[in-house]
Parts: C-alpha cells; sequence; structure tokens
C-alpha cells in the first residue's frame, strides 16, 4: 500500500513536537503533514513561560508523568548544551520555589531530575520575609516563539509539509488522511467535544527587565516571575472555565503588584506587555488511539491533548507515546491492507 | 570667610621673623574682613549642617566668647577691652587672639581630598560623607581624578562580587569582602537596586580535581558542591561550585555614587593630581589616596603592580549564569569565564602580571573567544559588541593605612587605600569603611593638636590646664575608635 498519509492538528507546543517525534520514528513510512489554524507567535503555547516545572496530573499514575518529564529535561538539557540553544530558545535558569505554609513545602517527584535540588538556607530566605520555606533549584526554560519556531524549522528540515487550515471536524480529513494526530488543545473541546476539557485562564505580563537572572515562584501557582531570553514572564491568574482571551487591567495591576513584593527591582520594569492564554486542562492528558468510521470509511485517530498548565514539562514525553501510537495505527493499516490483499 | 588662610607650614623656607610679619599683615587683614562682618549684625546661629562651610555666617568673638564661658571659668579676656587692639600692645599678644580663634578648630573648614573616581574613591568619599557630614559640618569632602566613569578601570571590570579562592589568611580582607556583601545585600530589595546596577546572580566555579572550600562560602547564598549531572554540562571540568552572589555594574554603580555625592555638594575635580604636595598646598587637609594602578605616580611602591585583562563583551541574554573556570596552575583569571550582566555578557580569561598596555590585544581576543565558546558552544551565535582591557591594581596586599607627610606643624596625612587588585567591587565597601575610621582618627589627633596650640598660646592662669574634650560632640567622639 501506499505510505500511510498522517496529519497532524495543531501547531502549538504539542502539534509541533509531536509531528517532530513521529517523523524521527517513522521517518520513511509516512507522509506527514501539520494543519493548524494558529501558529506561533498565537497559540496558547506563546503565552506561557515555558518552564520546566511539572504540573501534577490527578488522573495519571506519578511514575508516567515522572518518566515524561524525564524524557523531556533530558531532551532539552542536551539541546541547550549544544550550539543550537540559543536559536531553540532553551536556556538553563535557577532560582526558587517560596512557601508561606511549611505543610506546602513537601518534596516533588521531580527533584531528583532537576539540577541541584534542596531546601532554602535561612540567608536566601531572607530575601522573601514573608515566606518561610524554600526550595531552591535549576531547570530549564523553552522560550516561545522561538521554540517553536525552532520545531517548525526541523519539521521542514524533515520533510513535513506544514498547512494554514482550519479544521471543524477530524472526519472531514478522511479522504485525504489516513492518520489523523489530534493536538488542538483546547480547541478539542469544540473539535471532539470533550465535555472533560476546560480552561484556566492565564494572564501574564512579559516585562522588560533583563537585571533578573533568577526565578521566583510562590508555591500555590499564583505569582511567579520567570526570566526569559528578551522578556521576563510575570504571572499570574488560575481562573477555571473563563474563556474570556481579553486582558484585564486590574488583573495586570494585581499581577504587577504581586511580582514586586517578590522582587522589588521589577517597579523598574518596562516595555509591559499583557498576554492571555486558556490552559487545555484536564485530570489527565487524553493521550489514546480512536477508530472514527462511517459507512465503510475509517479514520485512525491518535488524541494528545488537555496538558493544561505543565505541557512544557512533559511534551516530549507525550510526544513519544503520541509517535508510538501512531506506529500502532500504521501497523494496523498495514495489516488490514495485507488482509485486503489476501 | 577669609580666603587666604595664614599658616606657618604654607611658607616653610621663609625665615620665621620674615614669616611672622607676613601673617601679621594677613591677621589683621583676616581681623577687619571678620569685624566688618560682625558690625553687618550677622550672628552665629544654628548651624545648618547641609550648607556649605563657606556660606556659614561666622563670628569670632561671639564663638571665643562662649568657649570661653564654657570652661566654666570667669568670663576671661586679657584685659583688651577691643580684641582687634589687645592693650597687651605687642605682636605676640595679637598672635594669642588670632591663635585662639585660628586653632579653635570648628568653624575653620576642614578639607578632605578624595584622589580617585573609581569604585574605590566614590564609595569612600560617601562613606565619609555619610559617616562624618552631620557631626562634623565644617567637613568639606572634594573628589579628584583625571578620569571618571565610564573611562575608569572599575567601569571595564563585569562587576561579580566574588573574591580570589584564598586569602592566603588574610583575615581582615576576607571580613571587608563580607562587610561589603551584607552592605549591598541592605539595597536589593529596593528599587533603587536597578539605578545601582544590584542584582542577584547564581552561577558555577568549576576545577579539573576537587579544591578546598573558599573563605567566603558562608557569604554568598547557597553554596554547595556541583552534581555530576551539572558536571556533565562542563566536559573536561570534574569539580566545581554553585552559588548565589551579586553582581554591581559599575557603569550605573559609579553614575549612582556621583549622583548622591554631588547632592550632597562634594565637590568635583577634573584634574590629574601630581603630587601629595600640591593638595596640601591648596590647603587640603587630608587626602585619601584612591588611585588604584596609578598610586605610583604619586609614591612610589613596588608592590604595587599591574595584572592586565582583557574582556569581549557580546549580546548572549539566554546566559543566566556566570561560569568561572580555574586553572590552578595558570593562576586566577588566567582561565575563561563568562559573566551576564544586565545587558551584554562579559567573556575574560586574561590576566598578565607587569603588562601595562591599555590596548586591546587580537591574540587576547582569539584566545578569549576560542577557550569561552568552547566552554560554552552557544556562545558562537552570540553578536559581540565591545571589547576592553584594563589594569587590575595588583598588590599582596591592600594598602589601606595611614601616612604623616613632613614633620612638626608642617605635618599632614595621606591615607592610602589602593591596590585592591581584580576584587576591588568585591571588597570595597568594606575598605572605605576601614578608611573612614581611620580618617577619625586623624579628625580627632587634628582636634586634640588644636587644643593643645590653643592651650599653649591662650596661656592665662584663669584657664585651667585641661581643656574639656567638648570642641567635637559625644557623638563624633564615640565613633572615632
Amino acid at each position: 500500500m501506499a505510505a500511510p498519509r498522517v496529519a497532524v492538528v495543531g501547531a502549538g507546543l504539542i502539534g509541533l513536537s509531536t509531528a517532530l517525534r513521529i517523523a524521527e520514528v517513522n521517518p520513511s513510512c509516512c507522509s506527514i503533514t501539520l494543519l493548524s489554524e494558529q501558529f506561533s507567535p498565537n497559540t496558547t503555547s506563546d503565552v506561557a513561560a515555558g518552564m520546566l516545572i511539572p504540573h501534577t496530573y490527578p488522573g495519571t499514575p506519578i511514575h508516567v508523568q515522572k518518566q515524561w518529564f524525564k524524557e523531556t529535561f533530558t531532551y532539552l538539557f542536551a539541546i541547550s548544551n549544544s550550539d543550537e540553544a540559543s536559536e531553540a530558545g532553551i536556556h538553563l535558569v535557577s532560582g526558587w520555589q517560596i512557601f508561606k505554609n511549611p505543610s506546602e513545602a513537601e518534596v516533588p517527584f521531580w527533584s531528583d531530575i532537576v539540577l541541584g535540588f534542596r531546601p532554602m538556607s535561612a540567608a536566601e530566605l531572607q530575601k522573601f520575609p514573608q515566606h518561610s520555606h524554600g526550595q531552591a533549584f535549576t531547570t530549564l526554560k523553552c522560550d516561545c516563539p522561538p521554540y517553536l519556531l525552532w520545531l517548525e524549522k526541523r519539521l521542514k528540515a524533515n520533510g513535513v509539509q506544514i498547512h494554514t487550515r482550519k479544521v471543524t471536524d477530524l472526519w472531514e480529513l478522511h479522504r485525504e488522511y489516513d492518520i489523523v494526530v489530534n493536538c488542538v488543545g483546547i480547541g478539542a473541546r469544540q473539535l471532539v467535544g470533550d465535555q472533560q476539557l476546560f480552561p484556566i485562564r492565564g494572564q501574564v505580563l512579559k516585562v522588560h527587565a533583563p537585571w533578573v537572572k533568577n526565578f521566583i515562584r510562590d508555591g500555590d501557582g499564583l505569582t511567579y516571575i520567570y526570566p526569559g531570553i528578551d522578556s521576563v514572564t510575570l504571572g499570574g491568574t488560575r481562573e477555571k472555565e473563563s474563556w474570556c482571551l481579553s486582558p484585564d487591567p486590574g488583573t495586570t495591576k494585581d499581577i504587577f503588584d504581586r511580582c514586586c513584593s517578590l522582587e522589588p527591582s521589577l517597579q523598574r520594569a518596562q516595555d509591559i506587555r499583557v498576554k492571555v492564554g486558556l490552559r487545555p486542562s484536564r485530570s489527565c492528558v487524553r493521550l489514546q488511539r480512536e477508530v472514527l468510521s462511517q459507512g465503510g470509511a475509517k479514520l485512525l485517530v491518535v488524541h494528545n491533548y488537555g496538558h493544561g498548565s505543565g505541557g512544557f514539562s512533559v511534551h516530549r514525553g507525550t510526544a513519544e507515546e503520541a509517535a508510538h501510537l501512531v506506529g500502532e495505527c500504521i501497523a494496523v493499516l498495514q495489516g488490514s491492507s495485507s488482509k485486503a490483499k489476501l | 570667610m577669609p580666603k587666604a588662610r595664614s599658616r606657618v607650614s604654607a611658607c616653610p623656607h621663609l625665615p620665621p621673623t620674615s614669616c611672622g610679619t607676613i601673617f601679621l599683615l594677613l591677621g589683621t587683614l583676616t581681623w577687619t574682613t571678620v569685624t566688618l562682618w560682625v558690625s553687618r549684625g550677622w550672628t552665629m546661629g544654628t548651624r545648618d549642617s547641609t550648607s556649605q562651610v563657606q556660606s556659614r555666617d561666622f563670628d569670632p568673638i561671639a564663638q571665643h566668647r562662649v568657649r570661653l564661658q564654657a570652661l566654666d571659668t570667669q568670663t576671661l579676656d586679657c584685659g583688651a577691652p577691643n580684641k582687634l587692639r589687645c592693650t597687651r600692645g605687642s605682636v605676640e599678644a595679637s598672635k594669642i587672639h588670632r591663635g585662639c580663634l585660628e586653632n579653635s578648630a570648628e568653624p575653620r573648614a576642614m578639607r578632605i581630598a578624595v584622589i580617585g573616581a573609581g569604585v574605590i574613591g566614590l564609595s569612600t568619599a560617601l562613606c565619609i560623607h555619610d559617616r562624618f557630614h552631620a557631626l562634623v559640618p565644617q567637613l568639606q569632602l572634594e573628589v579628584y581624578a583625571d578620569r571618571f566613569t565610564p573611562h575608569t578601570t572599575s567601569d571595564g571590570a563585569a562587576g561579580l562580587w566574588q573574591p580570589y579562592l584564598s586569602d592566603h589568611g588574610n583575615l581582615q580582607e576576607t571580613l571587608w569582602n563580607k562587610e561589603t556583601f551584607e552592605h549591598l545585600l541592605g539595597y536589593l530589595n529596593l528599587p533603587e537596586a536597578k539605578e545601582m546596577g544590584l542584582f542577584l546572580i547564581s552561577g558555577y566555579n568549576l576545577f579539573k580535581q576537587p579544591v578546598p572550600d573558599p573563605s567566603w562560602k558562608n557569604i554568598v547564598l547557597g553554596f554547595r558542591n556541583l552534581t555530576p549531572k551539572e558536571l556533565e554540562l562542563f566536559p573536561g571540568y570534574s569539580y566545581g561550585w554553585f552559588n548565589t552572589a551579586l553582581m554591581l555594574e559599575c557603569r550605573s554603580y559609579l553614575p549612582w555614587l556621583t549622583n548622591r555625592l554631588a547632592q550632597r555638594g562634594v565637590k568635583f575635580f577634573h584634574r590629574k593630581v601630581e603630587s601629595f604636595e600640591e593638595m596640601f598646598s591648596q590647603g587640603i587637609d587630608v587626602v585619601i589616596n584612591c588611585t588604584g594602578i596609578r598610586a605610583g605616580e604619586l609614591q612610589p611602591d613596588p608592590a604595587l603592580q599591574p595584572a592586565r585583562g582583557q574582556v569581549i563583551k557580546v549580546l548572549a541574554p539566554w546566559v543566566k549564569h556566570f561560569i568561572i573556570t580555574h586553572d590552578m596552575e595558570s593562576g586566577i583569571y588566567s582561565s575563561p569565564y563568562i559573566i551576564p550582566g544586565s545587558e551584554l555578557t562579559v567573556l575574560g580569561g586574561i590576566y598578565q602580571q607587569g603588562n601595562w598596555n591599555e590596548e586591546n590585544s587580537a591574540q587576547d581576543h582569539k584566545s578569549i573567544w576560542e577557550r569561552c565558546c568552547r566552554l560554552l558552544p552557544t556562545l558562537q551565535k552570540a553578536e559581540i559588541v565591545q571589547e576592553w582591557s584594563g589594569l587590575r591594581p595588583a598588590r599582596p596586599s591592600v594598602r589601606l593605612e595611614r601616612e604623616s607627610i613632613g614633620h612638626g606643624r608642617l605635618r599632614t596625612e595621606v591615607i592610602h587605600n589602593y591596590g585592591h587588585g581584580g576584587f576591588g567591587i568585591t571588597i570595597h565597601w568594606g575598605c572605605a569603611m576601614a578608611t573612614a575610621r581611620l580618617l577619625g582618627n586623624v579628625l580627632q589627633e587634628k582636634q586634640s593638636q588644636s587644643r593643645l596650640s590653643a592651650a599653649a598660646i591662650c596661656q592665662t592662669a584663669e584657664f585651667p590646664p585641661s581643656w574639656p574634650r567638648a570642641t567635637y560632640p559625644k557623638e563624633v567622639l564615640e565613633n572615632m575608635d
């Protein structure tokens, strides 16, 4: 049979990294096309800071999440250490996660994957008089758009076709493609009607404050300062079920004040830009195969969406699993085609 | 305020009698000026510590009377109804009163000149002003330099707070480093930290073999050894440290210091000082010598040698950590280092003892570039923006001490504060405070001297044998060690 035609829908972090992994794992046995309505810098991924600090999915076993994080960290660590690091937007950053409540300061499952994880010393905590405990470590940051653009470049080098297209129904692709990989993020609510998927709205500020070299994250997850290549991301909010993509000025001031209380020099920050993203949240990432059929026609689907606030931390691991599922789909197709020959 | 300040020490070459005549004439001029002021009805009033010394109102006769009354003696005069013309009617008698006034210290300006406007000179000036301006209102601080920011040695440095690996048992320097770090930490949580060029930064020190922990391990934040995973980032290095320290960029810090000094009325003079004598002949009372690498031009010092450095400044904003490698054989800062600043990242690794050349060398450029790119391959994509060379003022130890120049009544004081090598920024505030303490000693001694000479001159039976220690307020005396 002809090489299976694979379409990846979605050009955020998950779509791009999944398409790349499929191309790497199945080099010549399928053709891959990437379809998306939005591209960088207009994806949800572009709003995120891209910090490798995992989110815990209640619906996924910890060892699986740990594996995903480890694969992602190892992959990005190698890039950060190569001469492609600056183009890919991947860099190491050290800093602190601080807690007001000692009970929150447990050692997380990922502490041995990031670098140099240890409790903060009393001297370090003096910088944060309102917090009583903290953890210091070094992790990686993926700056977007650079990382997404770098992924797009790698895709093209791997022969992946990229088209701008709004897909309103996966079935519309059944004639042109054999396998569809669904990486549409928050769009899955509409596209496949997944009611378990819901937005958690995040508003952030991106500011020019190049003297800030360390990250600071409040353990409550609401206030954070993440220094990137050309800007520092100040956050944030976690508003469940809010679909509003417009920046809220009151929220902007609140974020700024909260961050300035952790890092007073931010009062001198310039060039403040406000962004909003809808985290595609779910109790667990939907990583599974599905077969759509109408009449005699079939479409094999691999879902890879619902990463919530943890997309960057696990993207390579879930891309790996999705590529594996695509491999299974290819095997199914080849099996049925050989059956057809008999 | 008389501009011509007559002092015996100003004309060491003239015989005493001619001197005496000159001073008598000058003294008369002084008296005339003074009485004109008095006759205009200006009163001594309260001291406004923010006003310049020159503009202070001055009533020497009233002050003289007040001082005598403070001695808790009978109201006293030498019997002359008119102090301008003492009835003792002799040159000596006039001298007595003139001596009383001149040596009653307070009204006369105390001129302190700081030579040098790098990080050492400016911070020392600020420390001195902080410590003494309110308590010694006649203090007049001046800064002399032929180079100001951004043309000083300090401006070229990356600005990382980090002492050398070993203090060679010099605990004094370790203490000054600590005082500097803690002083700077105090500014970290203020918004003006940005104006100062001050921020926290974390990073790596790398070695090819295990080494003892440094003297500063408990001064910096979060000091620890590197994990094996971290060492994977740096092939060729098998041991290292991680810690969080401070950056203090002099391109911002020196202007910040300059602004603070200017706001407080400190005067700046853009010129090269050729000798200490030049300063004293202009009426400077104490010289603070912060001339760095060129201290030898004011006074030969074979212990002071240049340790030439060269750096390349690049645009590499993805680098968030300092990386300093060490080669225990070739010596400090002769191994590549990468230090990210607020705008540019500094690449270096040159330390050439005895090399006075301030020009950039193509060979050094190549050496820095190749070694740093090997250390951090991603630097190959960095755009080169600037190149700079400078001379670290290297010395076996910092010269921080007093020196009396001249003898007897011609004796003047220099306080040296130079020779900070490649750790000037790291140690600057501790040295500034130590210099200020030495100045305190000098000021106290000058005050004692003036009491003694005043007592010697104003010898009448009514004066008690011991002059009370009340000329300076008690806060000043308590602060002098």
